[in-house]
């Protein structure tokens, strides 16, 4: 037990449990069935580009570009299918590519221009957002065939035990495993590791880091096409300020969720708890009536304190190395 | 990220055969140049007394922020919260006046706000030990959320009219050169300033030679702050009012200013006078882009551009030499 309490995702898990019991006990609504359904699937598409962020992350890069592209992404689907009427799925693969293009750019500016991750994607967040709002002319986007619609209110299922489950989680959930497979079980995700604690040190051992990072960044990309896409199935439109805020939310739930900024730690349950923690909060405070602003600060909160509460926990575990290394050593003096 | 910086040594090589070269601003001042000179040609109405004071009043609101920035970004930090703020200190003043307080009280009490959250930051970062940008992310929410609960998301005035001279005429320009001059001679001049360089550079080292870094981040996170709010003044008296959304998503152009101007995120390097010619050339390039007619959903992406464009320009000086430029 008390080795399970002292993993990184405990810490977060544990909050979620909290979080849940409150607002259980506040309103019935809240553990409905119908009412889990829906925040899972609105916050898959959040979950989904989380994924490709907590590798970014873990590289000891930042992608702050997420949001627009899951826009920009959005609104593809939009001006191909529903204004210039071309078939859905050709349309879907050109949101999927021009997001893998985004992110493609912005590992291609990080390594080979060596302009640093924030900068960068501090750019691309700006054209990209402006590239959706170019295409659109800053309406939104309709007229997607019934079938597309069909698919982001698509639940598959009866499952034993769960119930119906939406196509968007489905794929959430493919997608988290992948990333966990590819973080836990292959080299290169140790390698991803590697480049973010020491990206020198990386290099001198042989890894390619241009390709860690290219990887990561076109990785992340492709999923926030993916998110966009997701997003306009969902909404059965395209709004040009789609997923404005997403990138804040998203670094909220990946540091939440135990990885830290300065790269070489994380993973990826860690962050889907964070993901999960961020959707009931938001459902719950919405269902008892908080108004949106709040919520706002209420978030900003809980970003520092559990930014706070893994200082604390590393605090007190270097601590502990240190009394065991003291009575471990010869003389007990060393 | 990465805690490199500039070998010495090339920097070195460099002042001594360019002596330009020691100038860092001198791509973004050549560029600003050039685009102004370029527009006064194409834009019939770009010379007028009437837009080139606009573009001004722009430039001081972006550049006081940017000033304050530039000290942050030197010591390799980073302030998400500025434009909140802004917005948070704003409200308090217009609601005191609002409310029958002197003007000039509540223009100290503004600043005392602006300071007071940047203490908040300060400490977040130094005591609690959380990154800049973690911090900073966190007290932008909070204060933002802050200002709408504050003015019940209503605008607050309208003040009086003695106050509106901040933000019209010449006072933004003159307040900006204030404010540009005596920051940079704390940096250049002082021994506080000589050390939010260092600590920037490399904090381990300074931390050693028995610098207290705590006090050099919490004071340029303090005067980030104030400074704020100086901004928020004059954007506050220029629209005669405070509002709970003012200045939603500047950090963004604060941040590109600064590193238009040749500041490097990493720290260490940087100066206040490049980061202005950078909120001059943000400025006129938005202003511009309307003169011009380009439609305004084309203004980001131009945006995102120039600021690749300019920290590339940047970087190019340095990859004549291997290590004479900043790994990632």
């Amino acid at each position: 037990m008390k080795v399970i309490l002292r993993t990184k995702e405990s810490a977060v898990f544990v909050l979620f449990l909290i979080v849940f019991a409150i607002f259980a006990a506040q309103t019935d609504r809240f553990a409905a069935p119908d009412n889990l359904f829906n925040v899972a699937r609105q916050y898959s598409e959040l979950a989904v580009v989380s994924v490709g962020l907590t590798m970014v992350i873990i590289t000891g890069g930042i992608d702050i570009s997420i949001g627009s592209i899951v826009g920009l992404s959005s609104i593809l689907v939009g001006v191909l299918c529903g204004r210039m009427g071309l078939n859905i799925w050709p349309a879907c693969a050109a949101a999927l590519l021009a997001g893998l293009a985004c992110g493609a750019i912005n590992g291609l500016v990080i390594t080979k221009l060596r302009i640093q991750p924030i900068v960068t994607t501090l750019a691309m967040l700006s054209a990209a957002r402006g590239l959706a709002f170019v295409l659109s002319e800053a309406r939104s986007l309709s007229g997607f065939p019934d079938s597309f619609i069909a698919l982001g209110q698509l639940a598959i299922g009866p499952i034993p035990g769960l119930g119906y489950i939406p196509l968007a989680v489905v794929i959430a959930l493919s997608l988290i495993i992948l990333g966990i497979v590819v973080l836990r079980g292959t080299a290169f995700g140790r390698s991803i590791y590697a480049v973010g604690s020491s990206e020198e040190a990386a290099r001198l051992s042989g890894i390619n880091v241009f390709w860690v990072k290219m990887f990561t960044y076109s990785f992340t990309g492709l999923l926030a096409g993916l998110g966009g896409i997701m997003m306009a199935a969902r909404l059965a439109s395209s709004i040009p300020d789609a997923g404005t805020g997403f990138e804040f939310e998203a670094i909220t739930a990946v540091v939440m969720g135990g990885s830290s900024l300065k790269g070489g730690e994380g993973n990826i349950v860690g962050t889907i708890i964070g993901v999960a923690v961020m959707g009931i909060l938001r459902n719950g405070l919405n269902l008892i009536g908080v108004p949106n602003t709040w919520q706002v600060l209420f978030l900003g909160v809980m970003l520092i304190l559990a930014v706070l509460a893994d200082n604390l926990r590393s605090a007190l575990r270097s601590k502990r190395e240190l009394r065991y290394a003291v009575s471990k050593a010869p003389d007990g003096s060393d | 990220m990465a805690d490199t910086t500039v070998a010495p040594t090339a920097i070195k090589r460099m002042q001594k055969t360019n002596p330009l070269a020691q100038m860092r601003e001198l791509p973004a001042l050549v560029f600003l140049l050039v685009a102004v000179s370029a527009l006064w040609y194409k834009a019939p109405n770009f010379g007028t007394a009437t837009n080139l004071l606009t573009i001004a009043r722009e430039t001081a609101i972006v550049g006081i922020m940017g000033a304050g920035m530039t000290t942050v970004i030197i010591t390799a930090g980073i302030d998400l919260s500025v434009a909140s703020v802004l917005a948070f200190s704003a409200a308090v003043m217009a609601a005191m006046v609002v409310g029958g307080t002197s003007i000039w009280l509540a223009v100290i009490a503004a600043l005392g706000v602006g300071m007071a959250c940047g203490a908040g930051n300060a400490l977040l970062i130094t005591r609690l030990r959380i990154p800049p940008i973690i911090a900073t992310l966190g007290t932008m929410g909070i204060l933002r959320a802050g200002v709408t609960l504050y003015t019940h998301a209503k605008w607050i005035g309208p003040l009086p009219g003695s106050f509106y001279f901040v933000g019209t005429g010449y006072t933004p320009v003159i307040l900006l050169a204030v404010v540009a001059a005596t920051s940079s001679i704390f940096l250049l001049r002082t021994k506080m300033g000589r050390y939010v360089y260092a600590a920037g550079g490399n904090e381990e080292a300074v931390r050693l030679s028995g610098l207290n870094v705590e006090r050099v981040k919490s004071t340029v996170y303090i005067l980030n702050g104030l400074l704020a709010s100086v901004a928020g003044l004059i954007m506050t008296s220029s629209m005669a009012s405070a509002q709970s959304n003012m200045a939603m998503g500047y950090e963004l152009n604060v941040i590109a200013a600064v590193v238009i101007g040749g500041t490097s995120i990493n720290g260490g390097q940087g100066s206040v006078l490049g980061t202005i010619i950078g909120a001059a050339i943000m400025a006129v390039l938005s202003n511009s882009l309307i003169l011009l007619g380009v439609p305004i959903y084309w203004h980001k992406v131009i945006t995102g551009a120039i600021i690749l464009i300019a920290v590339l320009v940047d970087k190019l000086r340095f990859l004549k030499s291997d290590e004479g430029y900043p790994k990632n």
